[in-house]
């Protein structure tokens, strides 16, 4: 377990800059996921922490010792990758033996903590089985419990639920923050699945184009975006642009209360659609006409297109829109919390 | 008769068609190797097995059929070391003009054998090292190592590249990684690359011919001078157990290694 600094980092690949001065801090025992688009550099952050690639300016520290010279296998880092790599020539066992045995623990040793990895997992019964006879989510365990059994200083995980069914992604994800939390290792996951990122770290940094555009706890990401594109990323969003005087943005036929102490000028809100709400008919807030409601069980995602003929999207309780008895083609009046909306820059 | 059944029963034709061509000769031979008189006769008036004891009396049979097995020993060994490196290079590294060092790799298969065998004989004269057993053992290698190149590349491209990387980041060195992981993965590559190459290389003629003079000699040449100086049936009965044999190898190394799997895509 260990402190990971990342300072200053370029990566060029191909005569092309993918990282450039990229600083990241993952405190010990902390859990950061990575996210970004597709291209963003997160595989890239997460190859170079491993040692697959040499950054041609900057420097990684583990525990405070720099690494940015040191190979892959001198690294004590724990990796379990997208496709989980496991070795098909060998058992579930040999597999996670394979890191102690590169390290040259004494058989004894090995056998007792390949044992203790694989009940870890809940796998203890299956020692003797090959990778190919072995479920998603089962293989995904397995190497867990390989990347685990070396006691890394750093766990890094690339999308490691991306492989595997819904159902099968909502219980690894559970499974896996317990582990992450028994275990107490510093720990990186990378991955372009929001909700992923969001429910299984402590903090979130969101990448775009070879840089952090924001970081911190998921809860604070998630209200305070601080960028458009991060806020996008992050889940569905309704964009109100237009130029705020006296405390309210202008945009087109909306006049919108901000929260207090804005500056006057050109500006950009967001909000959520759970944090639109559903007003009487006789309040001030945006006239719109129901397009289409979606049930999803305790929310309701309505559609509804305002007089200038953009269309919002709101997330209603269930029971609201029930009480309301709305229906496609009812009008309906939206309002917008002035301390929900969020200041965006592009 | 549907379109369908009429596009399937061309393509029956074609295909069993293929595979009869391909089969005939074997069986020709094997039956002519049975036939009791001397010369080779369709279909065979009386069964024998004389000519199967006639086999030691090729002239040189037994001598070269060792030379030949060492010298298809040593060029397969040598190609497959050489094919597993270039393999290598090709399939895991960014290489400058790689399309190129892959054809001229795989071109022995293209390139007249004769032209080669001509080529290398005046290349080893002038070095000085001509007729020797291992100067055809090199000269083979030229030939064979497309095969391997082949396979490994094949092999290469199934087996994942993040398995190494898995490896390495557990703590193996390049090396350890290498030969737990990789190797391990390329063995259907490396056997049937040996294989193949093996058996081109002890079946040549052309370029045997001109690489083989005095002490040294090779299987083909001895059955080929036979042929050309006798009419009787006691090559086929050579044929059919070398016929015999080959089968066997594949069939065990097919078995124990799945090698089709690398020359036919998995359906």
């Amino acid at each position: 377990m260990a402190r990971l600094d990342i300072t200053g980092v370029d990566i060029h690949l191909g005569g092309r800059a993918i990282l450039e001065g990229l600083d990241l801090t993952v405190q010990e025992g902390e859990c950061l996921a990575l996210l970004g688009p597709s291209g963003c550099g997160k595989t890239t952050t997460l190859r170079t922490v491993a040692g697959f690639l040499r950054p041609t300016r900057g420097e990684v520290s583990i525990g405070g010792v720099p690494v940015a010279r040191v190979p892959p296998n001198k690294r004590n880092i724990g990796i379990v990758f997208q496709d989980y790599a496991l070795f098909p020539h060998m058992t579930v066992a040999e597999n996670v033996a394979y890191g102690l045995e590169a390290r040259r623990v004494p058989p004894d040793q090995i056998a007792q903590r390949v044992g203790a990895a694989l009940e870890q997992v809940r796998l203890a019964d299956f020692g003797d089985r090959r990778p190919e006879q072995m479920s998603g989510g089962q293989r995904q365990r397995v190497a867990l419990a390989r990347a685990i059994v070396i006691r890394p200083d750093v766990l890094l995980l690339d999308e490691p639920l991306g492989a595997l069914d819904r159902r099968l992604r909502d219980a690894m994800q559970v499974e896996l923050k317990q582990l992450q939390r028994d275990v107490g290792i510093t720990t990186i996951i990378v991955t372009h699945d929001q909700e992923e990122a969001l429910s299984l770290s402590d903090r979130v940094a969101v990448m775009f184009d070879g840089k952090i555009e924001a970081i911190g706890p998921p809860a604070q990401v998630y209200d305070a975006p601080g960028s458009l594109r991060v806020m996008d990323f992050l889940g569905a969003m309704n964009l109100f642009e237009g130029t705020v005087a006296q405390g309210r943005l202008v945009a087109g036929p909306h006049r919108i209360d901000l929260p207090e102490g804005v500056r006057d000028g050109p500006a950009r809100y967001g909000i959520r659609p759970e944090h639109i709400e559903l007003l009487g008919m006789e309040a001030a807030g945006i006239p719109c006409t129901v397009e289409e409601l979606v049930f999803k069980g305790p929310a309701v995602a309505v559609l509804a297109r305002t007089e200038d003929d953009r269309l919002l999207h709101a997330s209603l309780p269930a029971s609201a829109v029930t009480d309301a008895g709305l229906k496609r083609g009812d009008p309906v009046r939206f309002g917008l919390p002035p301390r929900r909306l969020v200041g965006l820059t592009k | 008769m549907s379109e369908s059944a009429a596009f399937r029963t061309t393509v029956a034709i074609l295909a069993w068609t293929g595979i009869a061509f391909l089969v005939f000769p074997v069986l020709v031979t094997a039956l002519a190797s049975f036939n009791e008189g001397y010369f080779i006769e369709m279909p065979p008036k009386a069964l024998s097995l004389r000519w199967y004891g006639a086999i030691g009396d090729i002239h040189r049979i037994g001598e070269a059929v060792l030379w030949s097995l060492l010298i298809a020993f040593v060029a397969a060994l040598l190609a497959t070391a050489f094919g597993l490196g270039a393999a290598l290079a090709i399939a895991r590294h960014p290489l400058p003009g790689k399309p190129a060092i892959t054809a001229v790799l795989l071109s022995p298969v293209t390139v007249p054998m004769v032209a080669i065998g001509i080529a290398l004989v005046q290349y080893f004269v002038v070095l000085g090292v001509a007729f020797t057993w291992w100067s055809v053992a090199i000269g083979h290698v030229v030939l064979v190592v497309a095969y391997p190149v082949r396979t490994l590349l094949a092999s290469l491209t199934l087996t994942n590249s993040g398995l190494e990387d898995a490896a390495r980041s557990l703590g193996a060195s390049r090396w350890r990684a290498f030969h737990t992981v990789t190797l391990p993965q390329l063995k259907p590559g490396l056997v049937s690359g040996f294989l193949f190459a093996f058996l081109i290389s002890f079946d040549n003629y052309p370029i045997s011919v001109f690489l083989v003079r005095g002490d040294v000699t090779t299987m083909p040449i001895e059955l080929f001078n036979h042929i050309s100086n006798n009419f009787d049936p006691t090559p086929a009965a050579f044929s059919t157990v070398y016929i015999l044999i080959v089968s066997l190898v594949i069939c065990a190394a097919e078995w124990r290694y799945r090698i089709v799997s690398l020359s036919i895509p998995k359906t």
